[in-house]
C-alpha cells in the first residue's frame, strides 16, 4: 500500500521496485559467482601477477602453463576418481534406502510415523563436528572387535556419508511421491502387478525427476564433504576436498596451480549438473507442490 | 464367475478420534452379468465398499466370495478383475498403448504379438485406434476416459469395477458416454459394479441399484422399485430430480385425517388401520402434484392445499414450480407449457394414490404410491396413454 504522501506515481513506484529487486539479484549473483570467477581467472596468472604488489581484476597474461604443472604438484586424477566412486556409490545406496524409506512415508500410516519423520529431520540439526569423535571411536571399537577397517575405506567413508544422507533423502523423496496420485499404483495392483511391483513400474519411473534431484544432492554433498574426510578418508581413498586442501597447505605458493586445480575439478561435476539440470529443476518444483 | 456374494462386510478404519464405521454389516449378491450401482451421497461407503471388493482395502469382518470361492484376503491381482478411477489413473510415463497392454504383460502369458492383437481390438471397441501411440497428457478427458476403458476391457475380466467414472466429464460427454458403458456392458455381459454420487447415473444405468448412506444399506431394487417403493425417507428424498417434498404430519386416527398446521387431508379407513405411529412424514413427488387455481370445481376439494408460487423454473418441456406451503418450500413440475407466474395463489391437489407415508422417527416407509414398478413394453405404454 503507497502511503498518500508519496510523492511517486503507482508506475514509476513499479519500476523502482523492480529495478531495486534486479539490482538485489545482480548483487547476489556478483556474490555468488565472483569466488568461481577469481578461481579461473588467476589460474591464467603467473605467480608474480598473483601475489605482485598490483592488484587487477582483468589483467592476466594468460599464462596455461599453471595447466600443465599443475598435474606434477597434485595427483588429481587419482583424488577425482576416489571421490567420484565415494559420490557415486554413496547415492547409489542412498537413493536405493531412501526410495523405500520415503515411499513407506508418503503411503502408509504407521505407529509414531510422525514422530519418526520428525526425528529425520531432527538428525539434520545436530552438527556433524559432533558425531565425528564418536563415529572414530565407534570405527577403531568395530576393527577391534569386528576385524573390518573402517578407517580410511572406501567402505567407512561411504557408510558415514550414507548415513548423513538417507535421513534428508528420505524426507525429499517423501515429498515427490506424495504427488503421485496413489490410483495408479492401485490401477497397476489391478492390472496384476505386486506392491513392490507396482512401485518399480509405476512410482519410480513418475518419480525419476525428483529421484536424480535428490541424487544430485546427495552426490554434491558428499563430493564436497570435508571434515569427516579429513579424518576417516585419508592415504588411498583421499578424496578431492582432502586432496586440494592438502595441495593448499603443503604448496602454499603455487596459487596459479592450485587455481588451475580447482578448475579442472570443478568442471566434471559442472558438466554433470549442466546435463541434468532440467530433471533437477523440474524434480525441486514439482515436490514443493502437493497437487 | 460373474457372481458376487457380500456377507456382512464391516470396514471400519482406526482414527485418533475413535473407530469410523465406513461400512456396516453389508449382505449383498450380484448376479452374472449384472449391472449394478452404488449409490449415496459422500462418506455414504459406496467407493469403500467398491475398493473391498477389489481388494484395494482390507476388510474387518465379513466374507466376500466370487463365483462361491472366497477372495476375502486374496490380492487385487489374483481376483480377475478390471477397474475404472475417477481420475482414469492412467499411467503417465506410457502410451495408451502400452497403458491398455500393461495388465495383460502384468498377469497373462501372451506373446507380445498376441498383446497387441488384443490392444487393437480394444482400441477399435473403444474408436481410439488413433491414439494409440499418444501419451495420457496429449488426450483429453473423454480420450483418456475411453483408453481407461480399453485398459479394463482388454483384460476381458470376470468382473468390472468402475469408481465415479463420468464424473470428471462436462454433462454433455457424460452423457453420451453413459450410453456407451450400457451398450459396452451389455455386449461383454461381464458382471459390473458402478459407484456414482449422481442419482441420474445411478437410475439410468443399473439393472438394480444399491443404495447406501452412513455406510448401512438402505434398499437394493430396479431403479423403478426404489423410486415408486423407497424403503424409506432417506431413499424418498435421494432418488429422483426434483426430490420428493416431504411435509411433517400428524395422523389423527379416530377422525381419519392427516394434520398438518396448514392444511388437512382426509385419511382412507384401511390406510388408518395400518398405522401404528401418528407422526408421520408425508412425502409426494413433484410430477404426482398437480395445480389448480379454481378450486371450486376440483373433483376432489378435500385433497387441495392452498399455496403461494415463489419462483418458477421453465427447463423446456417441464416447469419446476416452487411453492410456499407454510414455509415449507414445496417443489412441483407441470407441463412446460402450462403457465405459472411467481407470486400467482394456487391449490396444489395431493391424490392419495401418490401419497407416500413414512415414521418420523424411523424415517421407515409405511405407504407408498401405487405406481406400477414393471417396465411395460412399448405397445403396452401406447396404450395407456391411449387409454389417458
Amino acid at each position: 500500500m503507497i502511503p498518500d504522501e508519496w510523492p511517486l506515481s503507482e508506475a514509476t513506484t513499479d519500476r523502482l521496485f523492480a529495478l531495486a529487486s534486479k539490482g538485489l539479484l545482480l548483487t547476489i549473483l556478483i556474490w555468488a559467482l565472483f569466488p568461481i570467477y577469481w578461481m579461473v581467472f588467476n589460474s591464467f596468472r603467473t605467480r608474480f601477477e598473483i601475489v605482485g604488489g598490483d592488484p587487477s581484476f582483468t589483467e592476466t597474461s594468460l599464462h596455461y602453463q599453471n595447466y600443465i604443472d599443475m598435474w606434477s604438484r597434485v595427483d588429481l586424477i587419482e583424488y577425482f576418481m576416489n571421490s567420484l566412486i565415494i559420490a557415486s556409490v554413496t547415492t547409489v545406496i542412498a537413493l536405493c534406502i531412501a526410495c523405500l524409506g520415503g515411499y513407506a512415508f508418503s503411503r502408509y500410516r504407521f505407529p509414531g510415523r510422525r514422530y519418526v519423520g520428525a526425528s529425520l529431520i531432527g538428525t539434520q540439526l545436530i552438527p556433524g563436528i559432533l558425531i565425528l569423535l564418536p563415529m572414530f571411536m565407534l570405527f577403531r571399537t568395530f576393527h577391534d572387535t569386528v576385524g573390518v577397517q573402517l578407517i580410511n575405506t572406501y567402505q567407512g567413508i561411504i557408510f558415514v556419508y550414507t548415513t548423513f544422507a538417507v535421513p534428508f533423502a528420505i524426507w525429499m523423496l517423501r515429498g515427490f511421491f506424495d504427488t503421485i496420485p496413489a490410483s495408479l499404483e492401485e490401477a497397476a495392483r489391478v492390472d496384476g502387478c505386486t506392491r513392490f511391483q507396482a512401485l518399480v513400474r509405476i512410482v519410480l519411473p513418475l518419480a525419476a525427476p525428483g529421484i536424480a534431484a535428490t541424487g544430485m544432492f546427495v552426490f554434491l554433498v558428499a563430493f564436497n564433504e570435508v571434515l569427516f574426510a579429513s579424518v576417516m578418508a585419508r592415504g588411498d581413498v583421499t578424496p578431492l576436498s582432502i586432496g586440494m586442501q592438502q595441495f593448499m597447505e603443503r604448496d602454499q605458493n603455487y596459487w596459479g596451480e592450485m587455481m588451475a586445480a580447482s578448475t579442472v575439478a570443478t568442471v566434471p561435476i559442472l558438466l554433470l549438473f549442466v546435463l541434468f539440470q532440467k530433471p533437477i529443476v523440474k524434480g525441486l518444483t514439482e515436490g514443493g507442490v502437493k497437487q | 464367475m460373474g457372481r458376487i456374494d457380500i456377507d456382512g462386510l464391516t470396514k471400519e478404519y482406526r482414527t485418533p478420534n475413535g473407530p469410523i464405521q465406513a461400512v456396516e454389516s453389508l449382505d449383498l449378491q450380484l448376479e452374472d452379468g449384472e449391472f449394478v450401482v452404488f449409490v449415496g451421497p459422500s462418506g455414504c461407503g459406496k467407493s469403500t465398499t467398491l475398493r473391498c471388493i477389489a481388494g484395494l482395502e482390507t476388510v474387518t469382518s465379513g466374507a466376500i466370495r466370487f463365483d462361491g470361492t472366497a477372495v476375502t484376503d486374496e490380492k487385487p491381482k489374483d481376483r480377475d478383475i478390471a477397474m475404472v478411477f475417477q481420475n482414469y489413473a492412467l499411467y503417465p510415463h506410457m502410451t495408451a498403448r502400452e497403458n491398455i497392454a500393461f495388465g495383460l504383460k502384468m498377469s497373462t502369458d501372451l506373446s507380445a504379438a498376441e498383446i497387441d492383437d488384443q490392444v487393437e481390438t480394444a482400441a477399435e471397441m473403444m474408436d481410439i485406434v488413433d491414439l494409440l501411440d499418444d501419451k495420457p497428457g496429449d488426450l483429453s478427458g473423454g480420450q483418456q476416459q475411453r483408453v481407461a476403458l480399453g485398459r479394463a476391457v482388454v483384460r476381458d475380466p470376470e468382473l468390472f469395477l468402475m469408481d465415479e467414472p463420468l464424473s470428471n466429464l462436462d454433462a454433455k460427454l457424460r452423457a453420451q458416454m453413459r450410453t456407451e458403458l450400457q451398450q459396452l456392458q451389455t455386449e461383454l455381459g461381464v458382471t459390473t459394479v458402478y459407484v456414482t454420487h449422481d442419482q441420474t447415473e445411478a437410475m439410468t444405468m443399473g439393472d438394480r441399484i444399491v443404495i447406501l448412506n452412513d455406510g448401512r444399506l438402505q434398499q437394493v431394487g430396479t431403479p423403478l422399485e426404489c423410486y415408486h417403493r423407497p424403503a424409506n425417507q432417506f431413499v424418498a428424498g435421494f432418488i429422483g430430480s426434483p426430490p420428493m417434498n416431504f411435509l411433517d404430519v400428524d395422523a389423527d386416527l379416530e377422525d381419519g385425517r392427516l394434520d398438518h398446521p396448514d392444511f388437512t387431508l382426509p385419511l382412507s379407513d384401511s390406510l388408518a388401520d395400518e398405522l401404528d405411529s401418528t407422526d408421520l412424514v408425508l412425502g409426494i413427488r413433484p410430477e404426482h402434484v398437480s395445480l389448480t387455481d379454481t378450486p371450486e370445481t376440483h373433483p376432489e376439494p378435500n385433497r387441495l392445499i392452498e399455496t403461494d408460487v415463489t419462483v418458477t423454473e421453465p427447463m423446456g418441456d417441464i416447469t419446476n414450480v416452487y411453492l410456499d406451503v407454510g414455509g415449507e418450500a414445496i417443489t412441483v413440475t407441470v407441463d412446460g407449457h402450462v403457465g405459472v407466474d411467481p407470486g400467482g395463489h394456487l391449490h396444489m391437489h395431493v391424490p392419495a394414490s401418490k401419497m407416500h407415508l413414512f415414521d418420523a422417527e424411523s424415517g421407515r416407509s409405511i405407504k407408498h404410491s401405487d405406481e406400477p414398478i414393471d417396465s411395460s413394453s412399448l405397445s403396452e405404454a401406447d396404450s395407456h396413454v391411449e387409454t389417458a
